[in-house]
């Protein structure tokens, strides 16, 4: 039987082999034999089913983008582009069919799947191997069913005692990858309905599969014990002197340490597996079509109460916490306040003020009184106001510039007149002081109205 | 170990998911910390007792037991539990999210999420022959911008063919899904995505950003959740037993579609 999987796994492979397709033309498969002398496409082919097995190990078969294969193999081909890659991938995943004979006398064929990789569908770049895919890379590596992985295992001990490090890795990785699969399969067949071929075998055979379990794990932790001594890495030193080979010791350690670990979860998971397996009686919803559900919805839609459920139990949602507003936190802060001061607390809204006079204003507190005087027997220029010291207030201000402005706000003078202004007299003035000096015009202030003074 | 459970309890409350080697995405602040704080297992067994009470359950998954985890990795995540309601867990952010003005009714929000999760589990189910139980097969499901707008687009037309029901509910619906105006759809998907992108329950890809896959979350929550909800949500005389089919052990990958036989995809 497993020609049929061999010619599965082989198909499309051929396909790249009679493959005359030209370089940076339209996508489409073009056969004629003998194919291409420089085997372009099968080099592709086998690189990008090479590609997708290492990251089917690193991602637990997960789909991947083929972006870093597309980059790094036009590195070396900068002639390929895009379309050319498509190809590949188009050719590797045409799921055709073909017939194998099963009873010749009664004209039985089943039928065989040929995609060895397949696309998620609403992605362009990501990828991941089929199980026809997966089949066609362990065949090339010549590794084998899992069933007989405790052979595989000991494979591991014998490259060891050879010296064959790179192999002993080689097995470790495959192994692990094939208990991980296998893993996946007996969850799956939980899942779903259907696998009764699996489900059935690991009933009648579950004994045997845990012995098998057993005895691999003996081998990963005896091959663990092997690569953890002080007297291998020196000895594994000493090996890869000479070699162009970037192994060490603790490469194998991690291998092995990452299998035992497979392992162990393995087991741990056999049991649960072997109860909910062996009890058929299970309920299953089956495939729902939600685009039917969708048109029902409409028919007969749930209360807006019912849809908040849904929404709540299996819709998108948000953490969200509930917090005091700041109208809440004064209250309790006025609460505390009183609860530890005799008298209640006072905030600025509530009327309690505390004005703090301004620089100008503590130099008319000072020399306010005189200016007006004098302002009441004429014009007051700033020549004037300077001899007479009306600059001084305190040390922290520039009296000169506030006196200055006093010019330019006279209202603050509280005058009894009502037309003040300010001109400009003949000559300028320059007048220092021991904090600085001003220089400019001489202005003066005048009172429009106080027609007395000005002798009008 | 206060201090940890704390640090752990509160990325876990605002990222739902935990991985000590991303696939898919690089590490989120603080992640690599959480991851290797989780390893501790008194602290893990406090964790889950501790979100138990809060009505979520703490899952752990390792690259043994379902693909797309990192080699050697290993996912925790806060699932919503079927029989409570999660104090933590709000719909106000999604709702903002899907509505088109801030003054639209929640009804009218709640409609458009009813139909557009439903054609959204179109393509991560239906489409791909996918029961709702079968959570391994969470890599295969995805959905993208356009393709669920298309999807919309169909649907309302179908809507709008069938007619305008007698049933007063019912008519309502239909006003609802038919009256939108120009590129409130477009926004509505583009929302309803980034609701569920914010919620973990799909990632967008890294080269693709408008091609959004379930995570793992999403599936587990689907499969814990969806018999016990969705069987409220319709009624169970006609609809359940057209929708669900709640059979013992079945033969082969089939499932009930509305049309009362076959397989359930189109």
């Amino acid at each position: 039987m497993r020609w049929k999987y061999y010619i599965a796994s082989c198909l499309r492979l051929v396909d790249l082999v009679q493959s005359r397709h030209e370089p940076g033309t339209a996508p489409n498969f073009v056969k004629a034999e003998p194919g291409r002398s420089d085997a372009l496409w099968l080099d592709l082919g086998i690189g990008l089913l090479d590609f997708l097995r290492e990251s089917a190990i690193e991602t637990g078969n997960d789909f991947v983008s083929i972006s870093p294969f597309m980059e790094a193999t036009k590195k070396s081909q900068p002639n390929l582009v895009d379309e050319d890659f498509q190809y590949i991938c188009n050719l590797l995943s045409n799921s055709s069919v073909f017939h194998f004979p099963v009873s010749l006398e009664n004209r039985i064929v089943q039928v065989g799947e040929t995609a060895l990789i397949e696309r998620l569908s609403t992605s362009r770049k990501q990828y991941r191997l089929t199980p026809v895919g997966r089949l066609a890379v362990e065949l090339a590596g010549t590794t084998s069913e899992w069933a007989y992985s405790d052979e595989d295992a000991q494979k591991i001990l014998k490259a060891l005692d050879l010296e064959d490090y790179p192999k002993a890795l080689q097995f470790s990785e495959e192994l692990r990858a094939r208990m991980i699969s296998f893993s996946h399969d007996l969850r799956r067949a939980l899942e779903q309905p259907g696998y009764e071929e699996l489900k059935s075998d690991f009933v009648k055979f579950h004994e045997a599969y845990e012995k098998i379990l057993e005895n691999v794990q003996k081998a990963c932790l005896l091959a663990l014990d092997r690569v953890s001594t002080a007297t291998f890495e020196e000895s594994m030193e000493q090996w890869a002197l000479g070699r162009d080979i970037d192994l060490e010791s603790y490469h194998l350690r991690r291998s092995f340490q990452a299998l035992n670990r497979c392992l162990e979860l393995l087991s741990r998971n056999f049991a649960s597996l072997l109860s909910a397996v062996a009890n058929r009686q299970r309920e299953s919803v089956g495939i729902i079509d939600f685009s039917k559900l969708s048109l029902a919805f409409l028919r007969k839609p749930p209360s807006p109460k019912m849809v908040l459920e849904l929404w709540e139990k299996l819709g998108p949602c948000q953490p969200e916490f509930t917090y005091a507003t700041s109208a809440d936190l004064q209250g309790c802060l006025k609460i505390q306040l009183e609860e530890k001061t005799n008298k209640g607390a006072v905030f600025h809204e509530e009327g309690i003020e505390t004005v703090v006079p301004d620089a100008l204003e503590r130099l008319l507190e000072r020399h306010g009184r005189e200016m007006s005087e004098e302002l009441l027997n004429g014009p007051v220029s700033l020549k004037t106001a300077l001899e007479k010291g009306w600059f001084e207030v305190d040390s922290e201000v520039d009296g000169l510039a506030l006196l200055v402005g006093v010019y330019t706000l006279p209202e603050r003078l509280k005058l009894p007149f009502k037309k003040l202004c300010v001109g400009r007299l003949g000559e300028p003035i320059a007048f220092e002081t021991n904090e600085g000096h001003l220089t400019g015009d001489n202005i003066a202030l005048i009172a429009l109205d106080n027609k007395e003074a000005l002798g009008v | 170990m206060y201090r940890d459970l704390g640090q752990v309890y509160s990325f876990l409350v605002e990222h739902r998911i935990v991985e000590s080697r991303p696939l898919n995405r690089r590490y989120r602040s603080g992640e690599k910390e959480v991851a290797q704080l989780l390893s501790d297992s008194e602290l893990l067994e406090a964790l889950a007792e501790f979100v138990a009470a809060q009505g979520m359950d703490l899952q752990i998954f390792t690259d043994t037991d379902v693909p797309g985890i990192a080699r050697d990795g290993m996912v925790f995540m806060l699932c919503r539990k079927p029989e409570v309601e999660p104090p933590l867990f709000g719909v106000s952010q999604a709702l903002g999210h899907l509505r088109e003005s801030p003054t639209e009714p929640k009804d009218v929000t709640g409609v458009w999420f009813l139909h557009l999760w439903a054609l959204c589990n179109y393509f991560l189910y239906t489409s791909v022959g996918r029961g709702v139980e079968e959570i391994l097969r969470y890599t295969e499901a995805s959905t993208s911008v356009q393709g669920l707008l298309e999807t919309a687009r169909d649907h309302i037309e179908q809507v709008r063919q069938e007619g305008c029901p007698k049933d007063p509910a019912a008519a309502e619906v239909y006003r609802i899904l038919t009256s939108h105006k120009r590129q409130e759809l477009s926004r509505r998907v583009k929302g309803f995505l980034r609701a569920m992108e914010e919620s973990r329950l799909v990632e967008s890809l890294k080269d693709e950003p408008d091609v959004f896959r379930q995570t793992l979350l999403g599936a587990i929550e689907m499969n814990n959740l969806f018999k016990r909800t969705v069987a409220h949500l319709v009624s169970p005389e006609d609809i359940l037993k057209q929708v669900g089919n709640f059979a013992k052990d079945q033969s082969g990958p089939k499932g009930a579609d509305l049309s009362g036989g076959g397989n359930g995809a189109d």
